[in-house]
C-alpha cells in the first residue's frame, strides 16, 4: 500500500504541501465535530498550529473527503458522538481504508469511552475543552505512523533494493526528526524522494502513493491468503499469486498487515461478545454481518458446515427472505444450526476455516442468488470487506474450496464494521444466531445505527428495527448500500445530489460482480428504519445534510471504483457536473429494478415508498447537483468543502507521491 | 487600547459575567488568547454560535423528553453537544446543569430529569440575555475603533 517513496513523501510535505521545511507546519487536518462552536474553536487552534485545517461536521463528508483525495490528509480529528456514524466506526474506517492517525475527542471523560478509543486504534484521546497545547503536538502521531510503517515495509522485504536503502534513509530522518523539526531531514528526504521516483518508475508501474485496493484487487488478496493459509501468508506468496502486474511487495505487506489487524480484531472482539471461546462461533460472529446479507443464515450455513445441502441453503434462504417479522426467530434455528455445525466442523476456527470447502456447487449456486445482498454492505462499510465479498462470489465458481474460508473472511470483514456498531449498541447484533439482525451490517449499521443514536445511548432502539428491515434488504447489490442509506437518511433532499455522481459506480460495479438491482435497496431499510428519527435530524442536521449525502455517495462510490478509476474519482469534486448526468440515469435505474427485486426480497418492504422517495430525491439530485457549492456551505460560512476539493484535486494531480 | 468609556463598560460586564459564574474565566481569558489581529472577531463568532445552536439544543431535548415514548437518541446527542460546546467556550452554569441533567435521565429518572431540564433552560434563557448584551457591546467597541 506504501511506496517507498511514501514514507518520505510523507514526512516532506514540500511535494505535497509546500511547507515540509518547517514541519509540523503545513501539516493537514481533518476536524469533525457536529457542533459548530467546537468546530469553530479546533479551527481556530489548529490554524494558530500553522496546519492546514478542513473542518466538516459529518462523519460520512469526513469520509468522503478522505476516500476522494486519500492523500490529501495527514491525520484525522474526530468527535466521537456523531449523528450519521459513531465517531470509533469512522476512527476504524479510516485506519482500515486510508491508514491515517485519528485523534479521538469527547465531552465526556468517562474511562469507558477513552478505552473504546485505545481498542479501536485512536492514537490519542482528547477532553473538551480542548487546549491548544494539546493540539501542538498532534504531528508526533504522524510522524510515528509513518515510521511503523516504513519499518513494516521493511522488514518484510523488498523487490526493490535501492528502495530499502533509500527507505532506511528516510526512516533515520524520521528519527531525527522528530527530535528536531529539521529542515534538513526535508530536504535531504526530498532528494531522495526524486532518486527514489525515477527508481521505482523504472521497477514498477505504480506511482501513486497509495495502491487502492479494488474489489478485485481485494478478492485476488483474500483468495491468494486463503490458499496459503493466513497463518503462512507472506507478502511474498501473496503477490506471487495474485500475479498483479505493478503490485508491489510492500503493497501487498501493508495491506496484509491491515487486514491481520482487523480479523484480529475480529476474533478477539467476536470471541468477547460473545463469551464463547469457540472459535467457530466468533467466526460466526465475524461473518455475522455477512450472513445477514445473505439472509444470515445462507452464511453461517455455508460457513459453518461443509455439508450442508443445497436443499437447507435453499430452505434457509427462503426463510430469510421471508423473515421479515420473522427475525427473532431466526435466530433460533440458526443457533442450533451453528451449534451443530460446530460440532462437525470443528475446523471452522478462524484459521482453519479459511480451508473449509463447502458443498461448492450447490452452495454456490445458492449464494450467486444472494450475493449481492452481502456486497452492498461490505462495499458500502468496509473497502476491503466488500472485495473480499465480491471475490468470494466471483471465487465460488473458481475455487469451490476456497467458498466456505471466502465467506468467512468476508463475513469477518464486514463484521468488523459490525463489532463497532455493536460495541456501541446492544448486544443483538453479535450473535452469529442473529443473523438477521445483524445488521446492516456495513453499510446500514454506519449509516443507520448512527442515526438511531445507538453509539450515543446505547439503548440499541433504533437498532433492532434498523436491523430487521436492513437484513432483509440486504441482498441487493454492492456498494452503495451505506451510501444510499446514509444519503437517505440525512435526507432527503439535498444529500442526494452528490449521489449521482458516483452512482456511476454501482453500475459498473454491478456488471463486474453482480448483477441487477440497484444499489439501493439498502436505503429502503434504512429509510424505514430512520422514519422515527427523521425530524429529528433532519431539523437539526438540515444544513450539514446536503453536503453530506453528496459526500457520502462519493465516498462510497470510490470505494467500489476499480484501481483504474481511482483517479477519475479523486478529481470528482471537480467535475461533478459531467459525471453526475450520466451517473443520475445509471443510478435511477438500478433504484427502480432493485426495488423490485426487493419487494419479494423484504417482506417488511418498505420498497415502495423508499423508492419513490428516492427516485424523488435521484431527480433532485440531478437538478441540485450543479450548485454544489453552495450545498457544501450550508452550516459554515467557509466554502470549506469547495475548496478542500479543489485542492486536494490539485494536490492530487500535483503531489501523487503524498 | 485607550480605555474608552465603552471598553470600561465591557469590562465591567465582562467581570459581572464572571462573578456570577455565568462564564468561566480562564477558559474566556484563554479564548480570548486565541484572537489575533485576523481574526477579530472570533469571540462574538463562538458565543453567537453557542448562543445559536444551545437554544436549538434545548429545544430539541424538551422535545424529546416530552414525545411518547421519549427520544433518547437525540435527546443524548443533543445533552452531549451541550455539554461539549459549553465547556468550550467557559459557559460554567449551563455546562453544570447540563451534566446534572444528562444524569438524572441516564439514572432513569425522568421526573427529576425534567426539572432538572426546566432549570436549564431558566439558566440557559439569563445566560443568552446577558451574552446578547455583551457581544454587542464587543461589536460596538469593535467599531468605535476603526
Amino acid at each position: 500500500m506504501l511506496n517507498l517513496g511514501y514514507c518520505k513523501g510523507s514526512m516532506s510535505t514540500a511535494s505535497s504541501g509546500g511547507v515540509s521545511d518547517q514541519f509540523p507546519v503545513g501539516l493537514r487536518v481533518l476536524v469533525v465535530d457536529d457542533d459548530p462552536t467546537c468546530l469553530v474553536i479546533l479551527e481556530k487552534m489548529l490554524r494558530i498550529c500553522l496546519y492546514e485545517v478542513t473542518k466538516c461536521n459529518r462523519a460520512e463528508i469526513a469520509l468522503s473527503l478522505l476516500r476522494e483525495n486519500r492523500n490529501g490528509y495527514d491525520i484525522v480529528i474526530s468527535d466521537v458522538h456523531m449523528p450519521d456514524m459513531d465517531g470509533f466506526k469512522l476512527l476504524e474506517l479510516i485506519g482500515l481504508e486510508m491508514d491515517l492517525p485519528v485523534i479521538m475527542m469527547s465531552a465526556d471523560d468517562g474511562k469507558n469511552v477513552v478505552m473504546k478509543g485505545v481498542t479501536h486504534g485512536a492514537c490519542d484521546y482528547l477532553i473538551k475543552p480542548i487546549r491548544i497545547e494539546a493540539l501542538k503536538n498532534i504531528w508526533q502521531h504522524v510522524v510515528r505512523k509513518k515510521k511503523n510503517e516504513c519499518k513494516d515495509l521493511e522488514q518484510s522485504g523488498s523487490v526493490e533494493e535501492g528502495g530499502d536503502r533509500q527507505q532506511k534513509q528516510s526512516e533515520d530522518a524520521d528519527y531525527s526528526s522528530s527530535a528536531n523539526e529539521g529542515s534538513w531531514k526535508n530536504s535531504k528526504r526530498r532528494k531522495d524522494e526524486e532518486e527514489e521516483v525515477d527508481e521505482r518508475d523504472d521497477t514498477s508501474t505504480l506511482k501513486k502513493p497509495r495502491v487502492v485496493w479494488s474489489v478485485e484487487l481485494h478478492q485476488q488478496f483474500v483468495a491468494a491468503v486463503n490458499q496459503l493459509g493466513i497463518d503462512k501468508a507472506v507478502p511474498k506468496k501473496i503477490l506471487e499469486l495474485m500475479n498483479v502486474p505493478g503490485l508491489t511487495r510492500e503493497n501487498v505487506a501493508s495491506h496484509l498487515q491491515k487486514y491481520r489487524l482487523y480479523l484480529r480484531r475480529l476474533s478477539g472482539v467476536s470471541q468477547h461478545q460473545s463469551g464463547m471461546g469457540n472459535s467457530f462461533i466468533s467466526t460466526q460472529e465475524a461473518t455475522y454481518g455477512s450472513l445477514s446479507s445473505l439472509n444470515g443464515l445462507d452464511l453461517q450455513t455455508l460457513a459453518a458446515a461443509s455439508q450442508i445441502p443445497a436443499q437447507s441453503l435453499a430452505t434457509l434462504q427462503a426463510a430469510g427472505l421471508g423473515r421479515s417479522t420473522a427475525k427473532p426467530r431466526m435466530p433460533m434455528p440458526i443457533v442450533d444450526q451453528r451449534n451443530l455445525f460446530s460440532f462437525e466442523n470443528p475446523k471452522l476456527r478462524f484459521g482453519e476455516g479459511q480451508q473449509q470447502h463447502l458443498n461448492n456447487g450447490k452452495q454456490i449456486n445458492l449464494l450467486h442468488g444472494i450475493p449481492t445482498t452481502m456486497e452492498p454492505k461490505q462495499l458500502a462499510n468496509m473497502h476491503h470487506s466488500a472485495q473480499s465479498l465480491g471475490s468470494m462470489n466471483m471465487q465460488l465458481n473458481a475455487h469451490g474450496d476456497q467458498s466456505g474460508s471466502l465467506l468467512m473472511q468476508m463475513s469477518q470483514q464486514q463484521s468488523r464494521g459490525q463489532i463497532l456498531n455493536e460495541a456501541t449498541s446492544s448486544q443483538v447484533p453479535r450473535l452469529p444466531s442473529s443473523i438477521g439482525q445483524p445488521i446492516v451490517n456495513n453499510a446500514l449499521a454506519s449509516g443507520v445505527l448512527a442515526r438511531n443514536g445507538l453509539a450515543e445511548s446505547g439503548r440499541g432502539t433504533g437498532f433492532n428495527p434498523v436491523s430487521q428491515s436492513s437484513s432483509t434488504m440486504n441482498f441487493p447489490l454492492n456498494t452503495t448500500a451505506e451510501l444510499t442509506v446514509t444519503s437517505f437518511a440525512l435526507g432527503s433532499a439535498p444529500g442526494v445530489p452528490s449521489l449521482t455522481s458516483k452512482g456511476m459506480f454501482p453500475e459498473e460495479i454491478n456488471s463486474e460482480i453482480k448483477g441487477p438491482g440497484g444499489f439501493i435497496i439498502p436505503s429502503y431499510d434504512i429509510f424505514s428504519d430512520l422514519q422515527h428519527h427523521r425530524s429529528h435530524d433532519w431539523e437539526l442536521q438540515n444544513a450539514g445534510m446536503t453536503f453530506n449525502g453528496s459526500q457520502q455517495s462519493n465516498s462510497l462510490q470510490s470505494n467500489v471504483d476499480v484501481a483504474s478509476s481511482v483517479l477519475d474519482h479523486q478529481g470528482f469534486s471537480s467535475s461533478q457536473s459531467n459525471g453526475q448526468g450520466r451517473n443520475i440515469s445509471a443510478v435511477g435505474k438500478p433504484m427502480f429494478s432493485a426495488g423490485d427485486a426487493a419487494d419479494h426480497v423484504n417482506a417488511q418492504s418498505l420498497g415502495q415508498p423508499l423508492n419513490n422517495f428516492f427516485a424523488e430525491n435521484l431527480v433532485r439530485v440531478k437538478t441540485e447537483r450543479v450548485p454544489d457549492a453552495s450545498l457544501q456551505t450550508t452550516l459554515f460560512n467557509e466554502q470549506f468543502g469547495q475548496e478542500d476539493l479543489m485542492s486536494a484535486l490539485l494536490k492530487q494531480v500535483g503531489f501523487r507521491l503524498y | 487600547m485607550a480605555s474608552t468609556p465603552l471598553r470600561q463598560q465591557l469590562s465591567i460586564m465582562r467581570q459581572s459575567l464572571f462573578d456570577e459564574g455565568l462564564l468561566d474565566h480562564d477558559q474566556v481569558s484563554y479564548l480570548e488568547t486565541l484572537e489575533n489581529e485576523d481574526d477579530p472577531d472570533f469571540i462574538k463568532n463562538i458565543f453567537t454560535l453557542f448562543l445559536r445552536d444551545s437554544t436549538k439544543y434545548i429545544d430539541s431535548i424538551e422535545k424529546a423528553l416530552e414525545t411518547s415514548p421519549v427520544d433518547y437518541p437525540i435527546m443524548e446527542r443533543m445533552m452531549y453537544r451541550l455539554k461539549g460546546s459549553s465547556a468550550s467556550i467557559g459557559a460554567s452554569k449551563i455546562n453544570g446543569e447540563t451534566n446534572t441533567l444528562r444524569k438524572k435521565i441516564h439514572d432513569g429518572d425522568m421526573e427529576s430529569g425534567k426539572a432538572s431540564l426546566q432549570k436549564l433552560k431558566a439558566e440557559h434563557a439569563n445566560f443568552k440575555d446577558k451574552l446578547v448584551v455583551y457581544v454587542g457591546m464587543l461589536k460596538q467597541a469593535k467599531l468605535s475603533e476603526y
